[in-house]
């Protein structure tokens, strides 16, 4: 009961941001340089088709009634039109989906178990040689460019041992094999620096928590210390985890930008990238909400599951 | 009357010394001694790329090593030799002495940009968490709709809208930092608010903007420079994305992020074009990322001596009991306490829950 409240005013508190999001990308749309009539019809348009399209656009009208409008048409589900590719961008979105969140959810895929583990393993020797190595590897990680280390693995994996195609993309529910052999270095790419991020906070989480009162009465009690690791600790350490899982969408999303841009990957960071460069407005901000509103519902259900899972958390 | 107002005053001398004490504690650690020593390394370069620059106009780096504007067509994409050890790039230019030159530009985007969210998130946290109410929501509304939007992306809209040059990627960088800040500074003051020196401080009679700016806030600064620190590394990368990316600096200033993209172009040719430039960002934000974990473990009252590396230590150093909120031992630790309300964390690292 309390939970199914919670949830309803965890996404109801989402309104009013989702709206200033709307408002702030509305203001940007206007603010963009470049001029859309002409980027459709070419250098030399004749006036009639400008003035018609202008007026099939409301272009003409005051910027409160577009504004309406434009709230009007998001409400519907309506991005707006793209000019470069003449169609809809929701349907742009909904076709360059797949690659993204395939990319994104294998690097989540792989980070995890090795954070966690690594984690683990850093607290567990906690100040001897085994926990400094991670410690150091983990500063490392988070502190290596992602779009420097894709230029690495390309030289390396593709120029120099010519082990895997440098860019491209293949869905892996076409052909899985080859779709793995390109996955491999954009998801390494991804992973790194999420890896790093995520042992870190498992291990200091782990610290704290074998550190906890509780624990210190289980050794009391004579249980040994794997099973206090697995049984006592363990759980509890993994709690703040959820929480940094939901806000790294963010930089995930942000990463793919990179990444789509240098392996070549046909995704919704490579739209946008697209967009920005051909200055095609109604997409970039279309690509810019859509994934604000994945990062904001990401942060909910974490939220959510935090509060499932955690017994403390009241649901005030 | 008058002992409040002495009282008050030993309050703010205590925070400050704790400060300084926990930065003294850094030298037990050789993780930040480290950091510390490639960030004094960079900012040597720094300013010797600055003098060398306005002042010499190129003489003295050229006089060391080579111009690194100077463009010699028949030196195209030479290898690591004696003569250039970091090889040279598409326009015959020396690797190294431009990647000495990129180390300014670097510094400059990292100092200023975080300088913007550095003021700016400490105003909106500090007013939002102080005057609560409506204009709290307000604020922290706002600086949800900034922080929902992901970093890069954002940034890459404002170059777009105000066009790519240095001082928009500080600006652009600027702004989206703001939210992590604002959110620490906010949990920090919220926890202070109400502490026996501010309570002091108002019946003292002293105006609400002195109290919040000269009482609470330099009190709650430590989690913030921490978080200062540690954004530094994430600002440098996120400039370089930018300009690899071709939002950024533009041609021909000499820029790590710029370089890595020449060096994408070549890398089939010429490994070393990129190489160099990885490395350089890599190693400033390595450095900034160690000091900005020694800085948090000093900081954070919960970890113990053997986490930070401190051999000579004394029972003054224990974190004290934790607030239970009774309004006692405010007055003795300074009022240095770790912020735990409002459901965020001091740690700042990934930042708050929005």
């Amino acid at each position: 009961m309390g939970l199914f409240r919670y949830t309803l005013r965890r996404f109801a508190q989402l309104v009013p941001v989702l709206f200033g999001i709307v408002t702030l990308t509305f203001i940007m749309m206007h603010a963009l340089p470049g001029d859309p009539v002409r980027l459709y019809l070419g250098t030399e348009p004749g006036q009639e088709l400008a003035d018609d399209l202008i007026e099939s656009h409301g272009f003409d009208r005051p910027l409160y009634e577009q504004y309406f409008e434009h709230l009007w048409r998001l409400v519907q589900g309506d991005l707006g039109q793209s000019f470069v590719y003449n169609r809809p961008v929701t349907d742009l979105i909904w076709e360059r989906m797949e690659p993204t969140l395939v990319v994104m959810g294998l690097s989540y895929v792989v980070a995890l178990p090795v954070a966690i583990g690594l984690g683990i393993y850093g607290a567990a020797r906690h100040n001897e040689a085994g926990d400094h190595v991670s410690r150091f590897a983990g500063l490392a990680g988070i502190s290596t460019p992602n779009f420097w280390l894709a230029l690495m693995l390309i030289y390396v994996m593709t120029y120099h041992l010519g082990l895997l195609p440098a860019s491209g993309y293949t869905s892996p529910f076409v052909n899985p094999v080859e779709s793995a052999m390109l996955l491999v270095m954009p998801v390494l790419t991804l992973a790194t620096a999420q890896t790093a991020l995520l042992m870190r906070m498992t291990r200091s989480s782990m610290i704290e928590e074998l550190r906890s009162e509780h624990v210190e009465t289980a050794r009391a009690y004579g249980i040994p210390e794997r099973k206090i690791m697995v049984r006592h600790s363990f759980r509890n350490a993994l709690l703040p985890l959820i929480t940094i899982v939901g806000l790294q969408l963010s930089t995930l999303l942000g990463g793919s930008v990179i990444v789509e841009e240098i392996f070549a990957i046909p995704g919704l960071g490579r739209l946008f990238f697209d967009s920005i460069i051909d200055q095609d407005y109604s997409v970039a901000v279309g690509v810019t909400l859509f994934f604000s509103t994945l990062f904001l519902i990401g942060v909910v259900l974490t939220d959510i599951a935090y509060a499932y899972i955690d017994p403390r958390i009241k649901y005030d | 009357m008058s002992q409040d107002g002495s009282r008050v005053k030993e309050a703010e001398f205590d925070a400050r010394s704790g400060f300084v004490t926990t930065l003294l504690k850094l030298k037990h650690s050789p993780t930040s001694l480290a950091g510390l020593g490639i960030i004094a390394v960079l900012v040597l370069m720094a300013l010797f790329t600055t003098i060398d620059s306005f002042v010499f106009d190129r003489a003295m780096i050229t006089w060391l090593h080579a111009d690194p504007y100077a463009m010699d067509q028949t030196m195209r994409y030479e290898g690591p030799s004696r003569e250039h050890p970091f090889g040279t790039d598409r326009y015959g230019r020396d690797i190294l002495s431009r990647l000495i030159y990129g180390s300014r530009t670097a510094l400059a985007i990292g100092i200023l940009a975080v300088g913007i969210s550095f003021i700016g998130g400490i105003i909106i946290g500090a007013v939002s968490a102080y005057f609560g109410g409506y204009v709290d929501d307000g604020l922290m509304r706002t600086v949800e709709v900034l922080y929902a939007i992901p970093g890069l992306v954002l940034a890459m809209i404002f170059m777009a809208i105000f066009g790519p040059s240095i001082y928009n990627l500080f600006i652009a960088y600027g702004i989206v930092g703001i939210p992590a800040y604002a959110r620490v500074m906010r949990s920090e003051v919220l926890s202070l608010r109400d502490r026996q020196y501010v309570e002091a401080a108002k019946l003292a009679g002293l105006p609400r903007r002195t109290i919040l700016f000269r009482e609470i806030v330099p009190n709650g600064l430590a989690p913030v420079v921490v978080q200062g620190t540690l954004s530094m590394g994430t600002v440098i990368i996120g400039a370089a994305a930018l300009s690899f990316l071709g939002f950024g600096v533009q041609p021909p200033t000499a820029d790590w992020g710029r370089m890595l993209a020449d060096g994408r172009t070549a890398l089939l040719v010429a490994w070393w074009v990129a190489l160099f430039p990885g490395i350089m960002i890599f190693l400033t934000v390595m450095g900034f990322n160690m000091l900005g974990d020694g800085l948090r473990d000093v900081m954070d009252p919960k970890m113990t001596v053997e986490d930070v590396g401190i051999d000579d230590f004394d029972l003054d150093d224990l974190p004290t009991e934790p607030d239970h909120g009774y309004g006692f031992g405010d007055l003795e630790d300074g009022g240095r306490q770790p912020a735990s309300t409002d459901g965020g964390s001091s740690a700042p690292e990934g930042g708050d829950r929005p």
